[in-house]
């Protein structure tokens, strides 16, 4: 009960104290998809309807829009289950790597050369990016979020960029994994963790 | 498996004074964890057998809070947010200090401090690993689902082979850590384990 209390008093404390971070301007703000790519959704799912709607809400806004897409770490020394489960995934047909129709690249947005890792921040074009446009709003959404994207939040953090996630347009392995992340883990990292109506008003000009 | 005595390392993050005395601040939030799997003597106990079987022991520090020390950021992450506030692991304060019992001896390695949660993420400890061919890791110590997990993800994507090891790490609350070794670690590592089976994996 205690440990309770504490953990929400501290987290009231923490989202309270960041409150004055959580602005969008458009020339620095980028919403950053991580793999979302066919071998990961099915256009069927809400999810998929989600995505759509966060790459629409940043192109009205003027957000940059990035593609980060993962590859299968093939030849790896020690591979984890998460790889073996985007090995496989990918494998299933052979437009499984594509970008998702749901985000389907505009000329404007920047797709990312495929990565093997498990963050997005393990190539070095992604900070390259980060400097060269100026970025500090980062806005991060994916279908892999227990596995490449809780990493590519936790490297985000340790740089000097307000991260955002939006917690409807993230899905895990299990429900209960995404309950951990969405819930718990994400908020020790991101400054925010929300859901597309909020982010659609707090971006709103 | 086995695990060759010149090429793991046990690496133990933030064992701290404030994460684990009764004194410490956050005590109050880890002691539920820590009290009920027994983590403190569980940690030294893999401590031990990994000085006696002369593999490499590691430590990945967090950063200690010292005034001023993290100004020019403009974004404080929420960590770093509430360490500004509490002054959590004092730089010269007994909290940020080690564990007695789970410190340090002379050979060890200790990196430079990690200022989130990877111990990897802007430290020396990947490469002063390197320097002592280091390939495979147990990693143990605070906080399950935070500094343990992302310094795991960060050594599986350095390359290394990653052993988590469930009742040798504590988190902020016992349903995070329940999620986290149950969903998390055995998908980001390669080996999912606990102390007893570990520590007769370690001794044969």
């Amino acid at each position: 009960m205690l440990n309770r209390l504490l953990n929400a008093a501290t987290g009231w404390y923490v989202r309270r104290g960041l409150r004055g971070y959580h602005h969008y301007p458009a020339d620095k703000t980028a919403v950053i998809f991580i793999d979302v790519q066919r071998a990961f959704l099915d256009a069927e799912q809400p999810l998929s309807q989600s995505l759509a709607s966060l790459a629409q809400l940043a192109r009205s806004r003027g957000f940059l829009v990035i593609h980060a897409p993962v590859t299968a770490n093939t030849g790896a020394l020690y591979q984890t289950p998460a790889h073996r489960r985007i090995e496989h995934a990918l494998s299933k047909h052979p437009n499984a790597s594509d970008i998702a129709p749901a985000v389907k690249p505009v000329p404007s947005d920047i797709v990312l050369p495929e990565r093997k890792t498990l963050s997005i921040f393990e190539l070095p074009a992604v900070d390259a990016l980060i400097e060269k446009r100026g970025l500090e709003h980062l806005i991060l959404a994916g279908p892999l979020g227990d596995l490449t994207l809780d990493s590519s939040l936790r490297d985000a953090a340790q740089r000097d960029i307000h991260t955002t996630v939006v917690s409807d347009c993230v899905a895990a392995s299990t429900s209960a994994a995404l309950e951990l992340e969405v819930r718990y883990t994400m908020p020790r990292y991101a400054h925010l963790v929300t859901d597309l109506d909020d982010l659609r008003r707090r971006t709103d000009q | 498996m086995a695990y060759d005595p010149s090429t793991t390392a046990i690496l133990l993050v933030d064992p701290y004074n404030d994460f684990l005395a009764r004194r410490g601040q956050a005590w109050l939030m880890t002691k539920d964890v820590a009290l009920s799997n027994g983590m403190i003597g569980k940690a030294q106990s893999l401590v031990e057998v990994a000085r006696d079987r002369q593999m490499t022991v590691a430590y990945a520090p967090h950063y200690r809070w010292r005034p001023n020390g993290l100004e020019g950021r403009k974004y404080l992450h929420p960590t770093q947010f509430l360490q500004e506030k509490s002054h959590i692991f004092a730089e010269g304060k007994a909290g940020g200090k080690f564990l007695p019992e789970l410190a340090p001896v002379e050979g060890d390695i200790i990196s430079s401090e990690h200022s989130c949660s990877s111990g990897f993420a802007g430290t020396d400890l990947h490469v002063q690993l390197q320097g002592r061919g280091i390939t495979h890791l147990i990693i143990i110590g605070l906080i399950t689902n935070s500094c343990i997990e992302a310094t795991a993800r960060s050594a599986v994507d350095l390359g290394y082979h990653v052993t988590l090891v469930t009742d040798a790490v504590a988190a902020f609350s016992p349903v995070e850590h329940n999620l986290a070794i149950r969903e998390t670690y055995p998908r980001i590592g390669h080996l999912v384990t606990d102390t007893s089976s570990l520590l007769e994996t370690l001794k044969a």
